[in-house]
């Protein structure tokens, strides 16, 4: 039960971050009920990974971001609208924040404790290892996200076009 | 808790004849600009915010608060308000007159910090263990209440520094037990709803999306939850 | 068969309508693909090269070899999702149904008139969502509610300052600081305060340029995508540096 309990909130806060982050961008307004539906899929399912399949963070968000390119693959072509318009806001709940941060921070406390090398030492393990999670973890993000884009060329390119029976 | 009020009651005992004269000297500005909005007049409401937010980083924060943790960032924080009306003094902001709609509303918003002696008072506080006007709870609650009174377009940045300002209070409440956030919170939350919504109402030559009612209905939602909030934390203490 | 006006006036808005897509974030295969299938439905190829700041542009006529060269600069414009939707509906349109180009040109400019989203709904919609990325970074009441406003607080000079036409690099350092600023109000609280202080300013990642730059590396525009990539990489920078201005304020607490 907590279990299912823990996935839901994961989802729908997901969801909100994902809508709201995508409303900087000016998405269509029916676009945004899929956003949120795309943002909560994806980040439960990395949350699932990686909390109950022990699975580390690179990989789990790559898994999750193929999700959300497969899912996207299909709302975008009903709604007509690129995939990319759908899957980039629900991928930005999944950026790497805390591990950002970490890294700007042990940044900062290398460059005010350089005279002491135990210290300093310490800070450059930390900023090296959070730099490097966050890169990953991008970059698995967007991969991810664009291979359904290769899969299914054509649909994924004609995603915009009219149906035929719509067609004059 | 208890640096807190023993930092509140030596400023309060320091500094009670310079708040008394601010106190007044904002009663006056407020009165000036009610009876006829000159350039004077806007120039001194300004310049009176400008005053009273750096005299809060300073002489609150910087100097009777330095006992209390992370005392800097907040007066940082009102470092950079009393700026903004510095500059805005000094380089003629937008025109600062009374605004009609906001009549009756304004003046009560701009009266809420005096009750805030009343109140520590009434809940059977003793002088110099009081909260007064020129505090910084004090000061945020006029600064909204003097923007909806006379600034019919104001900065959305000050406004939500201000904002922001309320939802520290609510977890002072909890954290100093300090009920006079109360009133504070409920002021600055109704002030900046009414300027926003007076936002939303102002007719642009191009239509933007989605329709002014729904984002209406959204900051509606988003006062509710804080006024659940506010009743969940006041449960909680 | 096109007289050399035609083709001109084809060229002339085929370089307005990759402009204006490759300016508000498309990523650069679609802009490619949309502008070769609106020169197909006016029956000529086009052929395009893409940089940061300009494009350019050649059409040629396939029955009167005929070309055109042109060079036109990418307008900076905010980005929008809706004109990428809208704009690459138009072009399946106007190749499937043939629309000559004068109703192309109509059609366009009403897709561009289209209304804009409130940026006082952005401004709501941002902070929500930047608070709820807060508990999804597992913080607590008190810094969910703190990220919110300091939220309200960043963004809102965000929209101040670019509507006054500051340099954007600045505008995210002011941003980012007077966020994280904010944020670090949660430090009296005995809150998660390097959670809220760690998210309070992610409102402000480009998340757009930097997966579209990874979407044009691996589609082989190479060089695009990389310099989108440095373009977003340098406002990250930015948001480094305000966040640090703060961090040096209160790194004492956070230790």
């Amino acid at each position: 039960m907590n279990v299912v309990y823990d996935l839901i909130t994961d989802g729908l806060f997901a969801a909100i971050a994902g809508m709201g982050f995508g409303a900087i961008s000016d998405p269509p307004l029916k676009a945004f009920p899929s956003i949120g539906i795309l943002a909560a899929l994806g980040h439960a399912l990395r949350y699932a990974l990686m909390n109950y399949a022990g699975i580390d963070i690179a990989s789990a968000s790559f898994c999750a971001a193929l999700l959300i390119g497969f899912v996207s693959l299909l709302l975008g072509e009903r709604l007509r609208c690129p995939m990319t318009v759908l899957y980039i806001p629900a991928l930005l709940p999944m950026i790497p924040g805390m591990y950002a941060y970490r890294a700007v921070f042990s940044l900062i406390m290398f460059m005010q404790n350089i005279d002491s090398p135990a210290l300093s030492g310490e800070y450059m393990a930390a900023l090296q290892l959070n730099a490097t999670v966050t890169v990953t973890v991008i970059f698995s993000l967007a991969v991810g996200a664009t291979l359904p884009i290769f899969l299914f060329k054509e649909r994924a390119y004609s995603m915009t076009r009219e149906k035929p029976r719509n067609r004059k | 808790m208890e640096t807190f009020w023993q930092t509140i009651s030596e400023y309060n005992s320091h500094t009670w004849h310079i708040q008394a004269v601010a106190t007044l000297l904002a009663a006056a500005a407020v009165a000036a600009l009610y009876r006829r909005p000159t350039a004077a007049a806007q120039r001194c409401m300004r310049l009176l915010l400008a005053a009273l937010s750096f005299w809060t980083a300073t002489a609150y924060y910087f100097i009777y608060c330095s006992p209390r943790e992370y005392n800097t960032a907040l007066g940082v924080f009102w470092l950079i308000v009393g700026g903004i009306w510095l500059y805005g003094a000094l380089k003629k902001g937008p025109e600062l007159a009374p605004v009609r709609r906001h009549r009756t509303i304004a003046p009560i918003i701009m009266a809420v910090p005096l009750t805030y002696p009343l109140i520590s008072l009434a809940r059977g506080m003793a002088f110099p263990q009081t909260v007064t006007p020129i505090m910084p709870c004090g000061l945020a609650v006029f600064t909204v209440g003097v923007i909806l009174a006379f600034s019919p377009r104001p900065s959305i940045f000050i406004l939500m520094m201000m904002f922001h300002w309320a939802i520290i209070g609510i977890f002072k409440i909890r954290r100093f037990a300090m009920p006079e956030d109360i009133v504070a919170v409920i002021a600055i939350v109704t002030a900046v709803f009414i300027i926003f919504r007076d936002y939303l109402t102002i007719r642009r030559d191009a239509p933007l999306k989605p329709r002014p009612k729904h984002i209406s209905r959204l900051a509606c939602v988003i006062c509710a939850l804080i006024l659940a909030l506010l009743i969940y934390v006041l449960a909680s203490c | 068969m096109k007289t050399e006006e035609q083709l001109q006036e084809t060229l002339d808005f085929i370089g307005e309508y990759a402009g204006t897509l490759l300016g508000s974030g498309v990523h650069t295969s679609r802009v490619v693909r949309n502008t070769k299938r609106i020169g197909r439905s006016q029956n000529i190829t086009v052929h395009i090269t893409t940089f940061q700041r300009t494009a350019i542009l050649t059409v040629s006529d396939p029955d009167t070899h005929r070309t055109l060269t042109e060079v036109i600069d990418i307008p900076q414009r905010p980005i929008s999702f809706e004109l990428n939707s809208n704009l690459s509906a138009l072009s399946w349109r106007a190749a499937d149904r043939h629309m000559p180009l004068s109703d192309i040109r109509e059609e366009y400019s009403r897709l561009v008139a289209k209304p804009k989203i409130n940026p006082l709904f952005v401004l709501l919609m941002a902070s929500l969502a930047n608070a709820s990325f807060c508990r999804l970074f597992g913080g607590d009441l008190c810094a969910v509610c703190i990220v919110f406003s300091a939220t309200l607080v960043g963004f809102s000079l965000k929209q101040e300052l670019q509507k006054k036409g500051l340099n954007h690099y600045i505008v995210f350092i002011l941003s980012a600081f007077m966020a994280s600023l904010c944020a670090s109000s949660a430090l009296i609280f005995n809150a998660d305060a390097d959670i809220a202080i760690a998210t309070s300013v992610l409102f402000l990642i480009p998340g757009v340029p930097l997966i579209n730059g990874v979407i044009d590396i691996v589609e082989g525009h190479i060089l695009l995508g990389l310099s989108r990539i440095i373009n977003a990489l340098l406002l990250v920078i930015c948001i480094a540096i305000g966040l640090s201005v703060t961090l040096l304020l209160v790194k004492n607490s956070l230790l």
